[in-house]
């Protein structure tokens, strides 16, 4: 793969998509969908959000096509920039102008890898009695995800490891991993709601993190909309050979750098891990699951939205036709009732037990469990929850109050 | 393309996890009211010989899935045995199954117990000075039937073995027959009940009152138990009070199920996904675990 990185202007990521698309891959990407920035199908460079920015803050989302003022291009850059406006801007630093000048879009990846529901056996029952049983070819071809936030990438790697690092592998998942290009775009604009600094999954790629091996390209977008190049796989490699990119130059690879660097000291929040880990597992009856667990809706929201969460559950479908059989796997979610259902009834039937395991799982037993984080600090489940609950203020009481079981 | 996770880097192309094996109905045995006892064999597809402990996902066909842990271990004659109570709608087609009837097998899975089987050695590397206290409680001895068998054929490797089983009342008592030939071939079983009625001469209370006479030496005692969480809090206090040590205690947890595989979240205790880290687990793994409610 190439050493030196890349330079790309918009034309150069349309013939990046055009690429792509000839090597027979089905592009997705950010893309405007009913007023948000979301991850969707999408076949060239005019239809991503270029220019529109985010607003995120706990139960809240905003997204608007921005109309600031544009970011210099270089001498010879001569692209089209939106017009000014000096009353523009999302007031979180996000830089006018910037093609890529949103945070986590409203969904993950997530549900092109691991779809929401999904046909996973199919069977008859033979005019003897005996039945007959067979898996569907896994469904979705090769799939190129592009514009991909680290946050997100750092999600794939953890599902890879949850789905297809244990013993017994998802199969359709497996298969459409290794059908899968991805194409990171490092972040620059982080929203209120972002704290991947705390995760450590964002908000660039760092080539010694193991979560990059699932990248093939990574982006970062300098001055002028235009983008440092770099190839993290073999196959990234020769797609960008491909394209003939100049070089870019080694000003515009520290630049890139420095505004990445820039864009993670913008997250003001933090959280401390491991002072949460030891708080969790020390104090199982924390106030802080009363308090944060009392404002729970169990609407399951942040469950849909978090690019890591993986639970399913099985339907059973039997056509009357010709009364076949078929098993779905379909997302479920830790927060309905009938999750933890034993004969006798639900083991968490409280709304605060389900948040507890929630929450707990991702910021703790998810490392017991499978040796990585289980979250990225993409923020989703605050701006999605309609009780605007922050699990970075969940994470501060846990660190912060003292517990119940240790007061006099 | 090159860009799947190095975890998954190493395997090749796996087959799918949801998909069963075709299993026969091999004969049918109602044990009680509501629970029989089924044998099965694969038909085309062999599945692993099953450990004690280990459990099967059952699939009916167009109905659902469960998990039932495996009472009868099988062996190239012996069909696999499953004992199920019908509490649902999954189980009371199971419940309803004949000789003959196909469904869908998948596993097994899970943990198993410390005992020293034909094929695999126990995770006590000598058991041979310690004496073994089977603890079950109500379908609870399903599970641990296999560890009986084994002991009952003097394989097992222990000095002694207790085996002692809580019933809501004689008519609800398991393998009654079975209890009548484990003692006819030596084994020290006790039989207590919640509620007695005019035929019963045994004991009546809970089954943690069985204990103080199964339990001899407790640094020399290593006990097995599966019933009902609230009875295994009890039961394992009791032991624990007497002197057992926790490692030396193991119990056999239930949770929703839904893959087996650990790829479904719905087992989850804490930490333990426990279709993967259980369903046997020792107690120190799990003693403050079991102790909060709802966790």
């Amino acid at each position: 793969m190439p050493v030196v990185p890349g330079l790309a202007d918009i034309d150069a990521l349309d013939r990046l998509l055009g690429a792509l698309r000839e090597r027979d891959y089905d592009l997705v990407g950010p893309t405007v969908v009913d007023g948000v920035i979301d991850y969707g199908p999408f076949d060239s460079v005019a239809q991503l959000p270029l220019g529109w920015v985010d607003e995120q803050r706990p139960g809240r989302y905003e997204a608007s096509l921005q109309v600031g003022p544009a970011e210099p291009a270089p001498a010879g850059g001569g692209l089209p920039v939106p017009r000014a406006d000096p009353d523009g801007g999302r007031g979180h630093g996000s830089m006018p102008g910037r093609a890529f000048g949103f945070a986590a879009p409203a969904t993950s990846p997530k549900r092109f890898l691991h779809p929401p529901a999904e046909v996973v056996l199919r069977a008859i029952r033979t005019a003897t009695g005996a039945i007959e049983m067979s898996t569907p070819e896994p469904a979705g071809g090769r799939l190129a995800l592009f514009g991909v936030r680290p946050c997100d990438l750092h999600a794939i790697a953890i599902q890879d490891r949850v789905l297809g690092g244990g013993e017994h592998p998802d199969d359709a998942y497996v298969a459409r991993r290794k059908a899968c290009f991805v194409v990171v775009v490092e972040c620059q604009d982080p929203a209120q709601t972002c704290f991947c600094t705390s995760t450590e999954s964002g908000p660039g790629v760092d080539g010694d993190d193991p979560a990059s091996a699932v990248a093939d390209l990574v982006l970062t977008e300098v001055a002028g909309r235009r983008f440092v190049v770099r190839a993290l796989s073999r196959a990234g490699g020769e797609l960008a050979e491909s394209l003939g990119l100049p070089p870019a130059e080694p000003d515009a690879v520290m630049d890139a750098r420095a505004r990445v660097t820039a864009a993670g000291e913008q997250m003001a929040h933090s959280i401390d891990l491991t002072r949460v880990r030891e708080t969790v597992l020390a104090a199982p009856s924390h106030q802080a699951w009363e308090a944060f667990g009392e404002r729970c809706l169990a609407c399951t929201n942040c469950t849909l939205v978090c690019p890591t969460c993986f639970c399913v559950s099985m339907t059973e479908h039997v056509d009357m036709t010709d009364g076949s059989a078929t098993r779905s796997r379909e997302w479920d979610s830790c927060f309905s009732l009938s999750f933890s259902y034993l004969h006798g009834g639900s083991v968490r039937t409280s709304t605060r037990s389900r948040y507890r395991q929630w929450a707990t799982h991702k910021l703790v037993t998810w490392l017991d469990q499978f040796g990585t984080p289980g979250c990225v600090g993409c923020g989703r489940c605050i701006t999605w929850c309609p009780a605007g609950i922050d699990i970075r203020e969940l994470a501060e009481s846990l660190t912060r109050w003292i517990p119940r079981e240790v007061k006099p | 393309m090159s860009t799947a996770g190095a975890d998954m880097d190493r395997r090749g192309s796996p087959s799918s996890p949801w998909l069963p094996a075709s299993a026969t109905v091999t004969h049918v045995v109602r044990e009680l009211a509501d629970t029989v006892t089924f044998g099965l064999r694969t038909v085309a597809d062999p599945r692993p010989a099953p450990r004690p402990g280990q459990f099967n996902m059952l699939w009916v066909y167009g109905v659902g899935e469960v998990p039932i842990s495996v009472a009868g271990l099988g062996d190239g004659e012996l069909p696999v045995l499953h004992t199920v109570r019908a509490v649902g709608a999954v189980t009371d087609r199971l419940c309803e199954l004949e000789a003959g009837d196909q469904i869908g097998l998948r596993g097994p899975f899970g943990s198993s117990w410390s005992i020293r089987t034909g094929t695999a050695s126990a995770r006590v590397a000598d058991s041979s000075h310690l004496d073994l206290v089977v603890v079950a409680g109500g379908l609870g001895l399903a599970p641990l039937r296999p560890v009986i068998e084994l002991a009952a054929a003097r394989q097992d490797g222990f000095r002694r073995v207790s085996v002692l089983v809580g019933a809501r009342s004689p008519s609800q008592l398991l393998y009654s027959a079975g209890i009548d030939r484990w003692r006819s071939e030596g084994l020290d079983v006790r039989v207590i009940v919640d509620t007695a009625d005019s035929s019963w001469k045994g004991p009546i209370g809970v089954v943690t009152r069985l204990l103080p006479d199964a339990v001899t030496e407790p640094d020399h005692t290593f006990a097995m138990i599966c019933g009902p969480e609230v009875m295994m809090r009890l039961v394992t206090a009791e032991l624990v009070g007497f002197g057992v040590p926790a490692n030396r205690i193991e119990v056999s947890l239930e949770r929703n199920m839904v893959c087996g595989t650990g790829i479904c979240g719905h087992c989850q205790l804490r930490e333990l996904i426990v279709c993967r880290d259980g369903p046997v687990v020792r107690l120190d793994q799990v003693e403050s675990l079991l102790r909060v409610p709802e966790l």
